[in-house]
């Protein structure tokens, strides 16, 4: 199986996987602690992608994963700078963006939009204000843990998921919502322990391949 | 309209998808099994996530004021809860 690579871009090191002379995919990772969750299968899916000769790359928001940024002193902005670098370095042919990483989707240059159960701004703020319900923390800038600058907080509570033209949804099964394509699986972004599942990683790279096929040739 | 057992189904699989437990030991959970304050997998963070799951799949909307550690405290509790906001 490929293995995954340190790539050095303008904005420091990230993750890569696949051949770098072969289409290139900018993966946008979830926010905050979903990311690590969701980590595993994503980098399952960039190994099924390079085995079909699609290079990945999976960077770091400022302020999260292994990111040196503090994050109580990052704005909305800086995710759409880091986004918009990225993809000047990497040139992808589209990005793939995992849950709250949709958010930031909107890139000039970028044509093709792939993404896996988006979420808007105002519920991943919910979903982060629900956690104070049940535990001790009661500082309004702490949120699931996070403390983050207020103006912050206002920017992803409204942030919507921009629409483009050349877009392909696809969710959970378990989700009613309208997509592409619904595939077996479960959230593991709820998982408090993180787990992985090879079967949602294979369909999600089969059907992000044969998408960016389609594109290619249309 | 879902049925009592649909309801009943939906929570138990909320309930292993937030938690990651087997299949196995979310089909033993009976209306007497603890859940929050019991179950360690069941952190603030999964609560939230499991409330999130439980209002997207039953199509309901849950208050925070509704929110106590008495309808998380028991899988028998939770899908009470669960049965009165939907039939509402």
């Amino acid at each position: 199986m490929t293995a995954l690579f340190s790539r050095q871009t303008s904005r420091g090191e990230v993750l890569s996987c696949g051949l770098k002379n072969g289409p290139q995919i900018l993966v946008l990772q979830p926010l905050f602690d979903e990311a690590n969750r969701c980590r595993r299968t994503i980098a399952l899916m960039m190994r099924a992608l390079a085995s079909r000769g699609i290079g990945t790359t999976l960077p770091d928001l400022p302020g999260l994963g292994e990111s040196l940024a503090p994050l109580a002193e990052t704005r909305w902005e800086d995710w759409q700078t880091a986004v918009s670098d990225w993809v000047n370095d990497i040139r992808p042919v589209a990005l793939a963006a995992f849950r709250g990483g949709a958010l930031l989707d909107s890139v000039p240059g970028i044509v093709a939009h792939w993404r896996f159960a988006p979420e808007t701004g105002a519920r991943i703020v919910r979903d982060l204000e629900r956690t104070r319900l049940t535990s001790s923390a009661a500082d309004k800038d702490v949120l699931g843990g996070h403390k983050l600058a207020p103006a912050f907080i206002d920017a992803l509570r409204t942030a919507d998921l921009p629409s483009h033209s050349l877009m392909r949804t696809v969710r959970l099964e378990s989700d009613a919502t309208d997509a592409d394509l619904h595939v077996p699986g479960s959230p593991l972004w709820r998982r408090a322990e993180p787990g992985e599942d090879a079967a949602l990683a294979e369909a999600l790279a089969e059907d992000l391949s044969q998408w960016i096929n389609q594109c290619a040739a249309s | 309209m879902k049925t009592l057992e649909s309801i009943e189904n939906t929570v138990r699989s909320v309930l292993r998808d937030v938690l990651g437990i087997s299949r196995e030991r979310a089909d033993a959970f009976g209306p007497d099994t603890g859940l929050f304050g019991e179950l360690p997998e069941l952190d603030s963070m999964a609560v939230a996530g499991l409330l999130t799951e439980l209002e997207d799949r039953l199509g309901i909307m849950i208050d925070d004021d509704e929110i106590d550690a008495d309808m998380l405290g028991t899988f028998g509790a939770l899908v009470d809860f669960a049965e009165r906001k939907a039939r509402k």
